[in-house]
């Protein structure tokens, strides 16, 4: 091989190493933190532990592909808007049916004992969490996504915006009501003081 | 949403005070406030306001009890998961 051309063969790897160390460093600093979050959300969208882990893997194959142009800010909301996309794309080919899925098999809700937040707020009575999840299940699907994106998976109000394809403002006043509906009918079932909604 | 004025009680500055409160709540709650000084104002108004402080309770308690729902995530899955980040690089992608 002339030399000019085995120059040319020897930078083209060096840059494809590069780029592959580049990479596989990007995915490890803004994707592997992400992975349980994404793992939840997926389970949101999907309803299923093992479409959660198909989605979750195409959301990385995508984001692997793309992230040489990711910009490195706000790492979860490129993620989530990837694995929007992914999960569409998914439905459309494999099961149109879920698209048109009513509320049939809306949130099945495992229970887990997350003491992290703020344990003088948690109310541990089993019966209080019992009908709070009658409350959220009986919540019309637009508002309970954006409960359960928010307030379950632990997104923040862009992420949830991100994963629904919806302006925050939206996201905001459905989280709103969709509280309000639940404090009512808790309200109506003797948890809370009547009066301020 | 219910009428501010109905909710706001005692003098101007008070009625005030539980206005910014009750209409920031969530995002004050969701800790989504970008304005640390409303925050602030937020927080010190929760302590001496029964009506305001017992509604950020009360929501506060619906967040926690709805947080406890969330799904476990299985190490083994989430081990799974960071074996396939990893191994993104010797595939063809």
């Amino acid at each position: 091989m002339p030399y000019e051309l085995h120059e040319r063969w020897m930078n083209e790897q060096l840059m494809s190493i590069k780029r592959q160390d580049s990479r596989a460093e990007a995915i490890d600093r803004y994707v592997t933190p992400e992975l349980s979050v994404l793992y939840r959300v997926a389970l949101s969208l999907t309803r299923s532990h093992a479409d959660a882990e198909d989605l979750v893997q195409d959301t990385l194959l995508r984001a692997y592909r793309s992230i040489d142009g990711f910009n490195g800010e706000y790492p979860r909301a490129w993620l989530l808007t990837i694995m929007r996309n992914a999960n569409i794309n998914r439905n459309r080919r494999q099961r149109p049916s879920l698209m048109v899925d009513p509320e049939a098999e809306m949130r099945k809700l495992a229970s887990t004992a997350d003491g992290s937040d703020d344990p003088e707020q948690i109310v541990v009575d089993s019966r209080f969490d019992g009908t709070v999840a009658n409350a959220f299940k009986a919540l019309p699907e637009r508002f309970g996504q954006v409960v359960e994106l928010v307030d379950i998976d632990g997104l923040s109000y862009q992420e949830a915006a991100a994963v629904l394809s919806i302006p925050v403002g939206t996201v905001m006043s459905r989280l709103h009501r969709g509280r309000a509906r639940m404090k009512g009918q808790l309200t109506s079932e003797g948890y809370f003081r009547g009066g301020r909604r | 949403m219910r009428p501010l004025k109905r909710l706001a009680k005692g003098s101007p500055a008070d009625m005030a005070r539980c206005m910014e409160a009750i209409r920031n709540l969530d995002a004050y709650l969701d800790e989504e406030l970008r304005d640390h000084a409303k925050a602030e104002r937020i927080a010190e108004h929760l302590e001496v306001c029964e009506d305001c402080g017992l509604e950020a309770r009360t929501v506060s308690s619906l967040k926690v009890s709805l947080r406890r729902m969330a799904p476990e995530v299985d190490p083994g899955t989430l081990e799974r998961l960071r074996r396939f980040a990893e191994g993104l690089e010797n595939k063809e992608v």
